[in-house]
């Protein structure tokens, strides 16, 4: 009996570790705001932040990889209303992809089509636009401030109430770290998309050769907020040994680059990674 | 005395002078514009031929749903570049078109990750790459495509095409010529 009663006890802490709802948000003192701006407004002065091009190749002997996406097109808006936008940007994306489960979260607006039996999602239209400045102004987001995440969170909770539905957010976090394991079981057992709150960012691209993988990257030293839509994990077989790499394939709302892989290990910091559920 | 300050004189006019004629030619085509100031509003295609000079864009908006963007410097008021976006209904080709057309501007955002190919089409040349991809989730292939067509004045950038491969041979050729026509 005891024995039950602990199994029982352990799959509630497992359960509270993996599943519970997120309910706390706070404003730090110190707590981030993103704007994905290449510029800092500080006292009016502007200050570049650093972006570039990255590119290098992965040599290999043997590869294996694992990918899932939630569709296989999914939602890449990226209108913009004003500059440091990124995060309503985000917030759209994860309105568009549970759009297709209530037509009513984007009105006016088709969300896509089966294509055999996986999901292509639409193109951005003025229904979208129309969204992202309704989220802008939920979240308060400014062009010189950007949004915090509690902004993000409150804007995008706002939004849901005023449209009947409910949010909840699931942590990728493991204490201060992130989880990839979490992150990846989200999407692939609970079909949630992934808010990225991130300190310097990059979205890229790869061209498979044989024996060798080319990687194409830009990166950006800006606070950034952007959607995972989907995972891959490639295990490379090199001369050097094993080595891992894993991303998520992104929406980043970013004109030119909307959509991509974001390497976890590159030129970034997840401050904080949140499944999110629309229902 | 006289004689060496005035040999310095003449050596440091000659530098200055080399020195404008080797860089005056290069800073003088390209002007700085910054990332912060560039603004983007959603565009038409009547306006992107308006703009464009070396090609016109035709696009059958029965076979795709398109979005177009403008966008320009909020300082100057350039034009910098038209991002074009098009799904086909059928959703088995997705693609991201860049239009440069102002030759004072430097798009940065376009890289080939290896030597490109290049090939002749009747309307124009092409440098491209390709990559074709399964896809073990789906269990299908896709071919991604990114390509570079140059004009005169103006650059395309093929910055991502995705095509759902149905038939051994891809569309890509015959699709971006029926959409990026070179100006009669």
């Amino acid at each position: 009996m005891l024995h039950f009663a602990s199994i029982g006890l352990s799959c509630l802490l497992l359960l509270g570790t993996f599943a519970a709802p997120c309910s706390i948000r706070t404003t730090g003192e110190n707590e981030v705001t993103y704007s994905d701006s290449t510029v800092v407004y500080d006292d009016n002065v502007y200050a570049p932040l650093a972006s570039s091009m990255q590119s290098f190749s992965i040599p290999y002997n043997s590869r294996e990889f694992t990918k899932y996406d939630l569709a296989i097109f999914c939602p890449t808006y990226t209108f913009a209303p004003t500059v440091g936008s990124c995060a309503p940007i985000a917030a759209s994306n994860i309105v568009g992809f549970y759009d297709r489960y209530d037509e009513n979260l984007i009105p006016n607006h088709k969300s896509g089509n089966l294509v055999g039996s996986w999901y292509a999602y639409a193109i951005e239209d003025d229904a979208v636009e129309s969204v992202i400045r309704e989220l802008h102004s939920l979240m308060g987001t400014t062009a010189t401030t950007g949004t915090t995440e509690k902004q993000f969170l409150d804007g995008l909770e706002s939004f849901c109430k005023s449209k009947g539905k409910k949010m909840e957010t699931y942590s990728c976090m493991s204490g201060k770290s992130f989880s990839f394991s979490k992150a990846r079981s989200y999407i692939e057992d609970s079909n949630m998309p992934i808010a990225l709150f991130l300190s310097g960012y990059n979205v890229g691209r790869r061209l498979s050769q044989e024996n060798e993988d080319l990687l194409s990257f830009y990166t950006s030293d800006a606070n950034h907020v952007m959607v995972g839509f989907g995972y891959s994990t490639y295990i490379y077989q090199t001369s050097n040994g094993t080595l891992t790499k894993n991303y998520f394939n992104v929406a980043s709302g970013i004109d030119g680059n909307s959509s991509g892989i974001y390497d976890i290990s590159l030129s970034t910091k997840i401050n904080d990674a949140l499944a999110i559920r629309i229902y | 005395m006289g004689w060496s300050l005035g040999a310095a004189g003449v050596a440091v006019s000659c530098i200055l002078i080399v020195c404008i004629a080797i860089f005056y030619p290069t800073q003088s085509q390209q002007t700085i514009y910054w990332e912060a100031n560039f603004e983007s509003r959603a565009s038409t295609l009547t306006e992107l031929n308006t703009e464009v000079h070396d090609f016109t864009f035709e696009i059958d908006e029965s076979i795709y749903s398109i979005r177009l963007k403008r966008t320009s410097d909020s300082v100057s008021n350039d034009l910098l570049y038209y991002t074009i976006f098009l799904n086909s209904y059928d959703s088995l080709v997705k693609m991201e078109l860049v239009a440069v057309c102002n030759p004072k501007f430097e798009y940065k955002d376009f890289e080939f990750l290896q030597a490109p190919t290049s090939k002749s089409l009747p309307l124009y040349n092409v440098l491209y790459e390709f990559e074709t991809r399964p896809d073990p989730q789906f269990d299908l292939e896709w071919l991604s495509c990114t390509a570079e067509i140059d004009g005169k004045q103006d650059i395309v950038y093929v910055r991502k095409y995705e095509e759902l491969l149905v038939q051994p041979d891809p569309a890509f050729f015959d699709i971006i010529q029926t959409i990026v026509k070179p100006v009669k």
